[in-house]
């Protein structure tokens, strides 16, 4: 089974994503910080990361660069409330297509997953 | 935290709010057509608002305020406030003027009353959406706020209620606002179970 890395300091929505993707026959790893998230990654090497953006203890744009680092092929979808083009931008330039406003939609995010 | 409540019914109703602050955020990036940097929400359970250390403290830093009260099946109150070296900043930015920090003239404070109008009803709206439940809005009123602060204007009429405190920044410009939210509730476990089930159902609306 795929395993996919959920990065989001809110539990109420690691489980609404962890719930969906089981549902989507996804395995799911959690990751309540940024700094774990990117840990977790490097352990796990999971086939996708779905990351929010608005963490307390870093931006969400540093979790993909610190990945990316590590993996410059990593699978990153952003699932996040912050959908302004500007973040968008910042998104694509690290090299990450797929953008996802919250909460996350279970058909769309099959679709991407499918598609990676 | 709340001794009544747990951490994942919290982080759900945080999480409503952020998609408010978001949209409200996202609103006011394609006014100005610039980015802007959004905090990350602190929430607190409020029992005495009078009494609220978090509430005194945060009143006393206002000077400026547009607020903007709404009720239906989720009731409370919507502050938008800046320091006056912000507001003379968003000013410029909204007027295109490199005006420098003085009283604002009564032009100035409809602008920003229209402009607080805009951002909190973006907000507010999207909780609305996202609740799928109709939520009125009051007119909003801008104040300007000397030494004293008049807590009555923000009183709460409910023993219970939640405040969040989240704030949008605009480095290059030097403009950053405070998003308050005053959330009023009867029945705080209805309203997590409403959210865990309309995020569980979730299919549409996705961009």
């Amino acid at each position: 089974m795929k395993k996919v890395l959920i990065i989001d300091d809110s539990m109420f929505t690691r489980n609404i994503h962890a719930g969906i993707l089981t549902e989507l026959g996804f395995e799911n790893l959690q990751a309540d910080s940024g700094s774990t998230g990117i840990e977790e990654y490097k352990k796990e090497k999971p086939y996708a990361v779905i990351v929010d953006l608005l963490m307390p203890d870093m931006d969400g744009m540093d979790v993909i660069k610190g990945i990316k680092e590590f993996d410059e092929n990593a699978n990153i979808i952003i699932c996040s409330t912050d959908r302004q083009k500007f973040r968008k931008q910042e998104g694509k330039d690290l090299g990450v297509e797929h953008f996802l406003n919250k909460p996350i939609d279970k058909d769309l995010l099959s679709e991407v997953l499918e598609k990676m | 935290m709340n001794k009544q409540f747990t951490q994942l019914n919290i982080d759900a109703i945080k999480e409503v709010i952020n998609m408010g602050i978001g949209e409200a955020a996202f609103s006011l990036s394609e006014l100005l057509n610039k980015k802007v940097v959004i905090k990350v929400s602190e929430l607190f359970f409020l029992s005495n608002i009078e009494n609220s250390t978090e509430f005194k403290n945060i009143t006393d830093k206002i000077s400026i305020y547009i607020h903007q009260q709404f009720d239906g099946s989720l009731a409370g109150q919507a502050i938008l406030s800046y320091s006056s070296k912000n507001a003379i900043n968003l000013m410029n930015v909204l007027l295109e003027k490199s005006k420098k920090p003085s009283d604002l003239t009564n032009i100035e404070l409809s602008a920003l009353e229209e402009f607080g109008n805009i951002i909190l009803g973006s907000c507010i709206s999207k909780i609305g959406d996202v609740l799928g439940t109709p939520i009125r809005f009051r007119i909003p009123k801008v104040s300007v706020l000397e030494k004293e602060i008049n807590y009555l204007a923000l009183k709460s009429k409910f023993s219970n209620c939640i405040l969040v405190k989240s704030s949008m920044k605009i480095n290059q410009d030097n403009v950053k606002a405070d998003i308050y939210m005053l959330l009023e509730f009867t029945d705080f476990i209805e309203l997590v179970e409403k959210i865990t089930k309309l995020f569980i159902n979730r299919t549409t609306d996705n961009e």
